[in-house]
C-alpha cells in the first residue's frame, strides 16, 4: 500500500507538469521542477500543432494559446498513445464552445476534418470481401472501401477559403478515404443521394446497386428512372477510378 | 546483438536501404499498435525482416492508481500479433490524477513504493505470461527520497522478480546531475538480472545538468562505461536509441559499429564469426 503522501508527491508532481503550481516535495533540487513542465509542455504542445496545421494557422496566437493552455492544464488525457491525444483536443474545443466564443462557427468542424485525415490514415485495415475487376455494374454487390469515413458537414472547410465558409453554410457531404495500394489519404464530395447510397453499399454488401434502387427512389421521391440510372452509372465509374469503389464482389 | 529503436524517419531505411545495420529492433507500442495503411504495412515488414523487442512508454508501471487493464490487454495482442517475446518499461510513472503526462516522472525512492511497484510488476508479468524488464531512467530531481537510487531498484526487481534492462547512458546522466560515481552505483545493481541494454546520446544544457534527449550521438564517457560494464554481466542484446536528429544516418551506424567492437572484444564467445 502507499502511503497518501507518496501518493499526494506523485499526484503533486504530475499536475504540477500541467499548471506550473509549485509544489511542496521533500528534496526536490533548485531549479529542477521547471525542466519536467518544459518538456512535458513540449510534447504536448508539438503533438496538438503538428495535428492542427490549418487551425493553427487560421487562429490568431492568441486565441491558439488561450485554447491550448486551457487544454493543456485542465484536460485529463485519457489516451496512452500520444499521437490520439489530438482527438481528445477536438473534443475539448468543441465541448468548451470556442467556436461560439471566438465567433468562428467553422472552428469545429476544422478541427474534426484535420483529425479525420490522422484516424483515415492510421486506422487499423478493415476486413473486405473479395472482389474482382470483372463485373456487372448494377447488378453486381460492390466492394466499398472501407478505410474511409463518411461524414457531412456543415461548413466547407475542405472547399473554400475559411472567410467564405459562414456564407456556405450548407449541406456538404464527404468520404475521406485511404488508397488501398499507397496508403494516401483522400477525399471526395458527395450529393446527399450519392452519400446515402455509398453508406448502404457500406452497410449491406451483399446487395447490389439494383437491388437497392428501389429503396433510393422511395427515398428521393425520384420518377425518372432512366436519367438517375445515367447518372448513377457516372457516379460509379468515377468511384471505380477513385479508389471509393475496390470492386465487384465475388460471387 | 546490437539493435535500434524503431522510428518512423527512418524505417524504410532500416527495412529497404542498406546504410543502418541493425541485428534486431525495438518498438515503443504505444506508436505502432493497432495502425493499419502504410504504417501498418510498415510495422508487418519490419517484424518480418528483424527480430522485435517491445519497449513500452505509457503503462506507467509507477502511478499510484489502478494497471490500465484494458491497455495492457491491447499490447498483450500486439506482441502476439507480431510475435514478440521481449517486453520491458521503465521504472517510473507516466500517470498520475487520472491523466497521462507522456513523460517520465521520477517515483519517490521509497519502501512504500517498492512494494507498490514490485506489486504491480508481478501483475503485469502474469497479465502477459513472460517476465517483464524494467528500464532505470534518468531523472533531473531527486523527490522525496528516502533511500538510494541503487537500493531502490534493486529492491524493486528482486521483489518483483523481474528482470532489469540496463540503460547506460541514464546512469551515466543520473551519476553527472546528482553527483555520484556512476561505476559504484553499477556495481550495486543486480546484474545477474540483466537481459538488455540500451545506449543513447544526451544534452549538457546547464554546466551541472545533463538532459536525457536521445538527440546526440553517444559521448565517449559514456561509451567508456559501456565497455567496463559489459565486463561485468552475461552478454545480452544493446540498443542504440535516438530519438531526433536523424540527418546523418551513416553517423548512427558508426555508433552501431562501435557499440559492435566494444561488445565482440569483451563477449567474444556471442560475436564469433560464423
Ligand atoms: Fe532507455
Amino acid at each position: 500500500m502507499l502511503r497518501p503522501d507518496t501518493i499526494k508527491i506523485q499526484h503533486d508532481l504530475a499536475m504540477y507538469c500541467r499548471s506550473g503550481d509549485a509544489p511542496t516535495i521533500p528534496g526536490t533540487s533548485e531549479g529542477r521542477l521547471p525542466h519536467y513542465r518544459r518538456l512535458v509542455l513540449n510534447v504536448v504542445s508539438g503533438t496538438i500543432s503538428q495535428a492542427y496545421p490549418i487551425t493553427r494557422k487560421v487562429l490568431s496566437e492568441e486565441e491558439w494559446q488561450e485554447i491550448f493552455v486551457r487544454f493543456f492544464v485542465e484536460h485529463d488525457a485519457q489516451t496512452p498513445m500520444l499521437w490520439k491525444l489530438p482527438y481528445e483536443y477536438y473534443l475539448y474545443v468543441r465541448d468548451h464552445d470556442y467556436a461560439v466564443k471566438f465567433n468562428k462557427a467553422w472552428l469545429n468542424e476544422l478541427l474534426w476534418f484535420e483529425w479525420l485525415e490522422i484516424d483515415v490514415h492510421m486506422m487499423p485495415d478493415e476486413k473486405h470481401e473479395a472482389y474482382t475487376d470483372r463485373g456487372e455494374l448494377f447488378l453486381d454487390p460492390l466492394v466499398v472501401n472501407k478505410d474511409s469515413r463518411l461524414i457531412h458537414l456543415e461548413y466547407p472547410v475542405h472547399l473554400y477559403p475559411l472567410a467564405e465558409v459562414e456564407e456556405r453554410k450548407g449541406n456538404y457531404y464527404l468520404l475521406i478515404y485511404r488508397e488501398q495500394e499507397t496508403g494516401t489519404v483522400r477525399f471526395v464530395n458527395f450529393s446527399v443521394l450519392h452519400a446515402w447510397l455509398l453508406e448502404r453499399m457500406q452497410l449491406a454488401d451483399q446487395l447490389s446497386v439494383k437491388d437497392l434502387l428501389p429503396e433510393l427512389l422511395s427515398e428521393f421521391q425520384i420518377q425518372n428512372v432512366d436519367t438517375l440510372e445515367n447518372q448513377l452509372n457516372k457516379f460509379l465509374l468515377e468511384m471505380f477510378d477513385d479508389g471509393v469503389i475496390l470492386g465487384f464482389r465475388n460471387r | 546483438m546490437i539493435g535500434l529503436g524503431f522510428r518512423r524517419d527512418f524505417s524504410k531505411e532500416l527495412i529497404e536501404g542498406d546504410l543502418l545495420k541493425a541485428d534486431f529492433i525495438e518498438f515503443a507500442p504505444e506508436n505502432w499498435m493497432e495502425v493499419g495503411g502504410q504504417w501498418g504495412r510498415i510495422v508487418k515488414e519490419a517484424t518480418e525482416r528483424y527480430p522485435v523487442h517491445a519497449h513500452g512508454l505509457s503503462l506507467s508501471i509507477g502511478s499510484p492508481e489502478e494497471l490500465d487493464y484494458d491497455f495492457l490487454g491491447r499490447i498483450k495482442t500486439f506482441l502476439k500479433e507480431y510475435g514478440i517475446d521481449v517486453y520491458s518499461e521503465h521504472l517510473s510513472f507516466a500517470k498520475a490524477a487520472n491523466a497521462h503526462i507522456y513523460d517520465l516522472l521520477p517515483v519517490p525512492f521509497r519502501e512504500d513504493a517498492v512494494q507498490h511497484v514490485a506489486k504491480r510488476i508481478r501483475q503485469v508479468q502474469d497479465f502477459l505470461e513472460r517476465k517483464i524488464a524494467i528500464e532505470n531512467v534518468s531523472y533531473y530531481t531527486p523527490v522525496a527520497a528516502e533511500m538510494d537510487e541503487a537500493t531502490f531498484i534493486r529492491s524493486v526487481v528482486e521483489e518483483a522478480d523481474c528482470n532489469l534492462l540496463l540503460d547506460v547512458n541514464n546512469v551515466y546522466v543520473n551519476a553527472f546531475n546528482h553527483n555520484y560515481d556512476a561505476k559504484e552505483f553499477i556495481s550495486q545493481l543486480p546484474l545477474e538480472r540483466v537481459v538488455y541494454l540500451h545506449m543513447a546520446g544526451h544534452e549538457q544544457v546547464e554546466p551541472d545538468l545533463i538532459i536525457d534527449t536521445h538527440g546526440q550521438p553517444i559521448i565517449d564517457p559514456v561509451y567508456d562505461l559501456f565497455d567496463w560494464c559489459i565486463q561485468r554481466i552475461k552478454p545480452v542484446p544493446v540498443l542504440l536509441e535516438r530519438d531526433f536528429n536523424y540527418e546523418d544516418l551513416e553517423q548512427m551506424q558508426d555508433e552501431l559499429t562501435k557499440l559492435k567492437n566494444i561488445s565482440k572484444k569483451h563477449w567474444e564467445v556471442t560475436y564469433a564469426e560464423a
